[in-house]
């Protein structure tokens, strides 16, 4: 299985090589992806570079162009393909069918891949960008159940990566506009759920108050593991109870059902957290692809390392790391 | 340490530009350190977002602190208030945390959010601003100047060294 590391900058991208990755994802500096965060990405001298370094050292690059244009900022969209090409990067990621379609038209040789923002969760939904953009890859949302996920795979008339580790959020992947409710913005179209111009921290006696665009949507006591400041994580009071009402801040970790994925024909496993430092990229890469490599050599006795998973742990965002959808019995 | 002033206004204050007060030395030092190994970033405008803002950073214990701004293509550093007119009240970014955990980040041994997760670093103020500066940070590659990197290898070295001993030390005592 194909090891998908995040980039978020020159640095993170070499650790990502450097430290054993298949590939490696990046995005440009603008809203065309969906880590559009202040001051993170790369400029196209930067990609050229990063793009460089990576095939001296056989390992592929994946550009994010994964956010849904509107009407007044298409040519931005254009662009960023064009730019991709030019570039010569390996793949193309993307969600939006006017985005794929344009890349399809104007560069048929770059690879398309489905982003997991496509939200494309069974084989038909596969099939059918497949038959209208060729797309060679297709990245699951992270909803499906490992028996959900087995049928999927078996049917997909294109290989399957899933999301192995990060962090999680409601998973309405491409389709959740709960921040544009509060921030007015939505990362399906602007690339990022909470902008940072929106976010306040305070720390009281209290404990540390997040707040965004003015709205209080947690409260951490002192000593409790603090999370991004999305609505999706935040608690609120629902019916005099107040706690966690849509999801938990949580990280996926999966390393332990390596085994399992390999065996049903999983084709490449993804990390999450472009947004997070080269330390970070360097640290859970290192971890991944010594677990993959284990599990290539002898999948019957594979187990996680402790050490393993205490890097893992050390890095998830809130206390806990769980198999997402991966382990619901009932879907 | 209260009683450092900032440069600037010594500056003024004296009428002698270029020449820091004794008290001030230190801070000065340490802009025209920062200055030298941020030079083509800042020559690029890759730190224009710190133009004129205020970013104090507060090391706990001791509550020792110091602002940073970028002015006249410089960063300067002073003691709290030392520049805004000695308003230590004004600053536009606050980060809190230890010493340790600030030398592992700008040594790149650890992940800034992961530290923020743990409660192990406070970001007060404008969130953009902070984001922009640990972006900036973040895809910082290897200093230049051949003192500069083995400066920067040195100090990553007497980190993982100094925690190595404490961690065998805590062993040890169990």
């Amino acid at each position: 299985m194909e090891l998908v590391c995040p980039a978020g900058n020159p640095p993170a991208l070499k650790s990502a090589v450097d430290h054993g990755a298949g590939a490696v994802y990046i995005g440009f500096r603008d809203d065309t992806n969906a880590r559009h965060f202040a001051g993170l990405n790369f400029t196209d001298r930067q990609m050229e570079e990063g793009i460089r370094y990576a095939h001296a050292r056989g390992v592929r690059v994946f550009v994010a162009i994964n956010t849904y244009p509107q009407a007044a900022g298409w040519p931005r969209w254009q662009a960023a393909v064009e730019r991709a090409a030019g570039l010569g990067v390996d793949a193309l990621i993307a969600a939006d069918v006017g985005v794929l379609d344009y890349a399809y038209e104007r560069a048929p040789d770059l690879h398309r891949h489905l982003s997991v923002q496509g939200s494309a969760t069974s084989a038909e939904a596969i099939r059918f960008y497949h038959r209208h953009f060729d797309i060679r890859r297709v990245v699951l949302p992270r909803v499906l159940s490992l028996r959900q996920l087995r049928r999927v795979v078996q049917d997909s008339p294109v290989p399957v990566e899933v999301f192995g580790f990060g962090s999680l959020c409601v998973m309405v992947e491409g389709r959740c506009l709960l921040s544009s409710y509060v921030t007015g913005q939505s990362p399906n179209t602007c690339g990022v759920c909470s902008p940072a111009a929106a976010v306040r921290w305070d720390e009281t006696p209290a404990g540390r108050d997040s707040r965004l665009n003015g709205v209080l949507i947690d409260r951490y006591g002192p000593g409790e593991h603090a999370a991004y400041p999305t609505l999706c994580k935040g608690r609120f009071e629902v019916r005099g109870q107040t706690g966690y009402a849509i999801e938990q801040p949580t990280s996926l970790n999966t390393l332990a059902l390596l085994p399992e994925l390999a065996e049903m024909g999983v084709a490449a496993i993804k990390i999450e957290g472009r947004q997070r430092s080269p330390a970070y990229v360097a640290q859970v890469t290192r971890v991944w692809r010594a677990a993959l490599d284990a599990c290539a050599r002898d999948p019957g006795s594979f187990r996680p390392r402790p050490d393993w998973q205490a890097v893992l742990q050390s890095v998830s965002e809130g206390a806990q790391t769980t198999f997402g959808a991966y382990h619901r019995s009932w879907q | 340490m209260a009683s450092f002033r900032g440069v600037d206004r010594v500056n003024r204050a004296s009428g002698s530009p270029g020449l820091p007060s004794p008290g001030a030395v230190p801070f000065f030092l340490f802009g025209s350190l920062l200055s030298r190994r941020f030079a083509r970033a800042i020559a690029g405008g890759e730190l224009d977002f710190l133009h004129d803002r205020i970013l104090r950073v507060v090391l706990q214990p001791p509550g020792f602190a110091f602002d940073v701004t970028l002015r006249e293509g410089q960063l300067r550093v002073a003691a709290p208030g030392g520049h805004a007119g000695g308003n230590r009240e004004r600053w536009d970014l606050r980060i809190t945390g230890r010493a340790r955990d600030f030398l592992r980040l700008a040594t790149r041994l650890e992940d800034a959010d992961t530290l923020f997760f743990q409660r192990r670093l406070k970001m007060e103020g404008d969130t953009e601003l902070g984001l922009y500066l640990k972006n900036f940070l973040d895809a910082q590659e290897e200093a230049e100047q051949a003192l500069a990197r083995f400066a920067e290898d040195k100090l990553r070295g007497a980190v993982m060294l100094l925690e190595r001993l404490e961690n065998g030390t805590r062993l040890s005592r169990r």
